[in-house]
């Protein structure tokens, strides 16, 4: 056996798992080979101080820095439970024969480092003519994130539709359009996306501060017929969240 | 030798418990197995990553995973091994994410402090040691975990759960999820590179 061969065995040796006859190589090589020893023997070292290395102490409040987390993460998920149950039930709007489209509304809620933590999907409806194609966006971009997770509009759902009367939309008063909601809110659209080569707009992204989440839903329900469940944001919470809302055409 | 598998093995099984109580909405039960786990955690963190802030926020993240995953943990297996199995992939996650790499090495000097020794031994002639030889361990605890970080992600690995941890070598396959030729060779050139960046100096 040659140096270089008993340094590639010596981790498996000085750990016991060589088999006998190689084993015993290694060890004869070292009896002859003072560098070899050598290797040896500073490898134990540094073996023996790493296994007494001490541990390090977390920080005092490590615990309830997880709980803190957590705590957020359970609110979260109670929320997205809340969210879920009325989409479930919402009427399809090709059933309602009502000329409008189906709005999904995604809340991007825990947003860090510029990326979204959870994702929810509220679903609601909309009557198309309530938003302004000549608004004054003109961004293209066209990037999703993520998509729709699909909703279910089973058999429950049409069976609903049998008591369901359609709601009254609101009064005669001009329905501000979704840019106008948007702005009064002092939040900003960072993207819209248009059916391809067309400018229907099928979606749009925008960032609101959470505490005027609530303020946005109502302003929605105002331009069309929502069906939600209440959200609880934090009220005091003035971190930005993403939402983004997808128009999808189900009419005929 | 055997006292400390027996502590293992409470550890499991108290693990195990408090793992079924939280399954069953026991909020606190999750706070006592935080408390059975966070040093082991928070360890592997910072001997990986090399940064005690880092550490922190990515054992943190550990336990929220835990909480997250448990649904799908089959009682069958091993609590600990499975916990270091998410260790391991969020440790490997939070290295290969660009924010990590852009960021220079560090590591903290103050980072290790004293702890309670409960599964060390204890040496009763020598519990008090003195300022000098407390410094001098620093120092090379200092210059390991320099050495440490300076070893690729899966070398780096292989020898912390070997030499640090303890770990066996079939325990590191099922952590890592390495073949045992792997955790060989990674473990063999981690040790010699180990020796080379150290020696003289320790």
């Amino acid at each position: 056996m040659d140096c270089r061969e008993s340094k590639n065995l010596l981790s498996e040796y000085i750990d016991g798992i060589l088999p006998e006859t190689k084993a015993s190589m290694v060890r004869d090589h070292i009896a002859r080979c003072p560098d070899c020893l050598h290797a040896y023997e500073s490898m134990i070292t540094i073996i023996k101080h790493m296994n007494q290395m001490e541990s390090v102490e977390e920080p005092a409040d490590f615990v309830e820095s997880v709980n803190a987390r957590l705590e957020k993460r359970f609110h979260l998920e109670g929320f997205i439970r809340r969210l879920f149950l009325p989409a479930r039930i919402k009427i399809p709007l090709e059933l309602a024969g009502v000329a409008a489209a189906a709005v999904l509304i995604f809340y991007f809620a825990g947003i860090r480092d510029g990326q979204a933590l959870y994702e929810v999907t509220v679903s609601t409806t909309m009557s198309m003519d309530t938003y302004d194609k000549s608004s004054e966006v003109t961004e293209t971009k066209v990037e999703r994130a993520a998509q729709p997770a699909p909703i279910a509009m089973g058999k429950r759902a049409a069976e609903k539709l049998g008591t369901s009367e359609p709601r009254s939309k609101k009064g005669p008063d001009k329905k501000p359009t979704l840019q106008d909601v948007i702005n009064s809110l002092e939040g900003k659209v960072i993207e819209l996306e248009y059916l391809e080569g067309t400018n229907i707009i099928i979606a749009m992204t925008v960032e609101i501060r959470a505490d005027r989440y609530q303020t946005l839903l109502q302003e929605l329900a105002r331009l069309g017929e929502i069906q939600t469940a209440s959200l609880e944001v934090s009220k005091d919470s003035k971190e930005f969240i993403r939402v983004q809302i997808t128009f999808q055409h189900s009419g005929p | 030798m055997h006292k400390q598998r027996d502590t293992q093995n409470n550890i499991e099984l108290e693990s195990i418990r408090l793992a079924k109580s939280f399954l069953a909405d026991d909020r606190n039960a999750f706070n006592k197995l935080i408390l059975l786990h966070k040093r082991s955690v928070f360890n592997l963190c910072y001997r990986f990553l090399g940064d005690y802030d880092d550490a922190d926020d990515c054992a943190q993240e550990v336990f929220i995973k835990v909480s997250r995953s448990l649904k799908s943990f089959r009682f069958e297996s091993s609590f600990s091994t499975w916990l270091y199995r998410i260790t391991v992939n969020t440790c490997k996650n939070r290295l290969n994410s660009l924010e990590y790499r852009l960021k220079s090495r560090r590591v903290r000097i103050d980072a290790a402090r004293h702890m309670d020794n409960e599964s060390k031994q204890i040496d009763i002639e020598d519990k008090s040691p003195s300022p000098a030889t407390e410094l001098i361990r620093k120092e090379i605890d200092r210059l390991i975990q320099g050495a440490i970080n300076a070893l690729p992600a899966k070398q780096k690995l292989v020898v912390v759960l070997r030499d640090i941890e303890g770990k066996s070598y079939e325990e590191i396959v099922e952590i890592t999820g390495f073949k045992l030729g792997t955790v060989k060779s990674k473990l063999s050139r981690a040790r010699q590179q180990l020796k080379e960046a150290l020696e003289g100096k320790i």
